[in-house]
């Protein structure tokens, strides 16, 4: 079923392993579909000078993140996340059918450890903020809806800037991507035994700053919604 | 000068030769139609009888309740909707397990979209049906009771007979999917009260494409192939001389040497499974450690995918299948471990060894080797950490496909 490409790459895969310093962590998937894929980007002044990955999959997931991580190397961010599933399956050759979401997860994998960085960068840098590049699929009645619970929170103008970044990330949570909030969290709770992947300190540190807690609040009230749209309600202190 | 390794006995296996011998002269010598009057349709009327016979004596049951099918599938499918239709005017009710097979599970599915009403019984954690449940669930209209004798996938082995009568207390028709029980528990339809049983070839050291059902006398069935007289009218079309032969003689076989086969089987299996469990660290037994099938090892790794497993192992030239979501084509994980509780990654995870009895320790040694260095090479790159194996959860796969 899978070219001799796939075997071969699949027999000695590229880019396994965890990245030391990484500043950019995706992950994406679930045990249920099969297949959990984290992406580890180390990012410098814009460019990706080293990728790596951990997969839990098929030949498929395994071997589409191996050429993933092996595609983007070199890339700009911007670059990266304009890189498509058919790129990779072009890359390998290819998939058979029903192994293709293997590189659509690969896709996302690379979007969601990109996210990842641009959020702990854009607290250093504002600007970085306004090229959010993964677009969510935005339901209009799930954004309305959000807005108006945010209105019952008052925010300060800080969080009124914060607001814009965080109503789409939020909305992401209901489509495959990983939710932002768990991959920041999944990075510290990282195995005692496995090397340190990002500066837990400093990490610890953006995050007490900005004292984020997300409490998801089902949306069953509100009618509006077919996805189950989570709102958040947190108070931000710019320290 | 790679090892060649078969360790899926339980997807099918290689015919014996001393069943091949016995097919051979019904492909050339003995060509005549069995349906026929004249000699050569007698002489191939007389091979298809042994045939009935010595399955019939293998089960326990008389030569004319024995019909012949292409397969397991066709006798499942067959037995469950013919049944169901045939017993309409009694009630509309059926039993089974979620641990069925596809053809039983998938008939049913059929059946309930006619307006049957059907009631798939849950299974503990090492894969039985309960009999209180059964018994709960039992009621006046219920027309048919299908519990597989032995599960494929994770080996474990029903307790039959207690099933059996509790469904002949009841007076309801009880039907059981015997395809890998055959040769590896003693089964006697007549003295565990079955009622009905399918058994195929090709999981017994026999040919493919042909498979049995045991209807019981006086057991209403209707027709499933219409227009020849062949097997009471009720399956047409010109038997399939050799095969029907090839199924006859290697039923005889297998239940001849049960046994002796079956204790060698199970100490290479608990060989292999004491072996991996020890050698290699989040591992566990899917199904009952005593009560399973003697060829059949079913383990769960964490930490890693079981198509992976099983295409690093085929590079190796050793041959297994897994029952994860990546393997099947429509990217469903095996309902069977679904069904007895196990937590999605292991469900992922789990990869059957089935033996043979051509296989031997030092095969068994080599594969524990390969094993361990696979699933070394396959955690190295996995992103669960140890602590999470078994919290995989069982929500629902919510990736685009």
């Amino acid at each position: 079923m899978y070219n001799e490409k796939v075997m071969k790459i699949f027999a000695n895969p590229k880019n396994a392993g965890t990245l030391r310093g990484a500043n950019g962590i995706g992950k994406v998937g679930n045990a249920a579909c099969g297949d959990i894929m984290k992406i580890f980007l180390k990012i410098e002044d814009g460019i990706i000078v080293d990728a790596k990955f951990r997969t839990f999959g098929c030949a498929a997931a395994i071997v589409s993140s191996s050429v993933a991580c092996e595609l983007i190397k070199g890339m700009t961010v911007e670059q990266a996340l304009g890189v498509t599933n058919r790129q990779i399956c072009e890359e390998i050759g290819q998939l058979p059918s029903h192994k293709i979401h293997c590189s659509v997860l690969a896709e996302e994998g690379i979007a969601a450890a990109i996210k990842y960085y641009r959020r702990r960068m854009g607290l250093l840098e504002k600007k970085e903020k306004k090229q959010e590049a993964v677009k969510p699929r935005t339901l209009p009645a799930a954004k309305q809806e959000f807005d108006t619970k945010a209105r019952d929170f008052s925010f300060t103008p800080v969080a009124e800037t914060e607001k814009a970044e965080f109503a789409p990330a939020k909305q992401e949570e209901s489509a495959p991507a990983a939710p932002v909030a768990k991959t920041s969290n999944f990075a510290l709770e990282l195995e005692a035994e496995e090397p340190l992947v990002v500066d837990l300190a400093y990490e610890a540190e953006l995050l007490y700053a900005k004292q984020e807690s997300y409490e998801s609040k089902s949306s069953k009230a509100t009618k509006t919604t077919t996805t189950t749209t989570t709102t958040t309600t947190k108070k931000i202190n710019n320290e | 000068m790679e090892q060649k390794i078969y360790l899926d006995n339980a997807a099918t296996t290689p015919l014996s030769r001393e069943v091949l011998a016995e097919m051979m002269p019904y492909f050339d010598t003995v060509y005549g139609n069995p349906s026929s009057i004249h000699s050569f349709g007698r002489d191939a009327r007389a091979g298809v009888e042994q045939a009935r016979e010595r399955i019939a004596k293998a089960i326990g049951c008389r030569p004319s309740e024995i019909y012949f099918t292409s397969g397991a599938t066709e006798a499942n499918n067959w037995v469950i909707e013919g049944i169901a239709s045939a017993n309409k005017h009694k009630g509309n009710h059926i039993i089974t397990s979620r641990l069925e097979h596809p053809s039983i599970l998938e008939a049913c599915k059929k059946l309930e979209k006619q307006g049957f009403r059907v009631t798939y019984l849950n299974a503990d954690k090492n894969g039985f049906v309960r009999i209180d449940e059964l018994l709960h669930y039992v009621c006046p209209d219920t027309i048919l009771i299908s519990v597989m004798a032995a599960n494929n996938e994770i080996g474990t082995i029903q307790n039959l007979q207690a099933i059996a009568q509790t469904a002949k207390e009841k007076g309801v028709i009880f039907h059981t999917d015997a395809v890998q029980a055959i040769g590896a528990v003693n089964i006697n339809v007549a003295e565990m009260g079955i009622d009905s049983l399918t058994l195929s070839g090709h999981k017994l050291n026999g040919p493919k494409g042909v498979g049995a059902l045991y209807l019981r006398h006086g057991i209403a069935i209707s027709k499933l192939i219409v227009g020849g007289e062949q097997e009471n009218g009720l399956r047409g079309g010109t038997l399939n001389t050799p095969a029907i032969v090839g199924l006859g003689r290697a039923v005889e076989l297998i239940t001849r040497d049960i046994i002796i086969n079956s204790k060698k089987l199970r100490m290479l299996r608990d060989y292999f499974i004491n072996q991996v469990l020890t050698k290699i660290e989040l591992t566990q037994l899917n199904g009952h450690a005593i009560q399973r099938l003697p060829n059949n090892a079913n383990i769960a790794f964490g930490q890693v995918e079981g198509e992976a497993i099983m295409l690093m192992l085929d590079m190796q030239g050793i041959a297994v299948s897994t029952g994860s979501a990546c393997s099947s084509n429509k990217l469903e994980q095996s309902h069977v471990l679904s069904a007895i509780g196990l937590p999605n990654d292991l469900i992922n995870g789990s990869v059957r060894f089935s033996f043979s009895l051509s296989n031997t320790r030092q095969e068994v040694d080599y594969v524990v080797e390969k094993l361990i260095a696979v699933v070394k090479k396959l955690r190295d790159m996995s992103p669960i950490a140890k602590s999470q194996v078994g919290k995989g959860g069982n929500d629902e796969c919510t990736t685009r496909k």
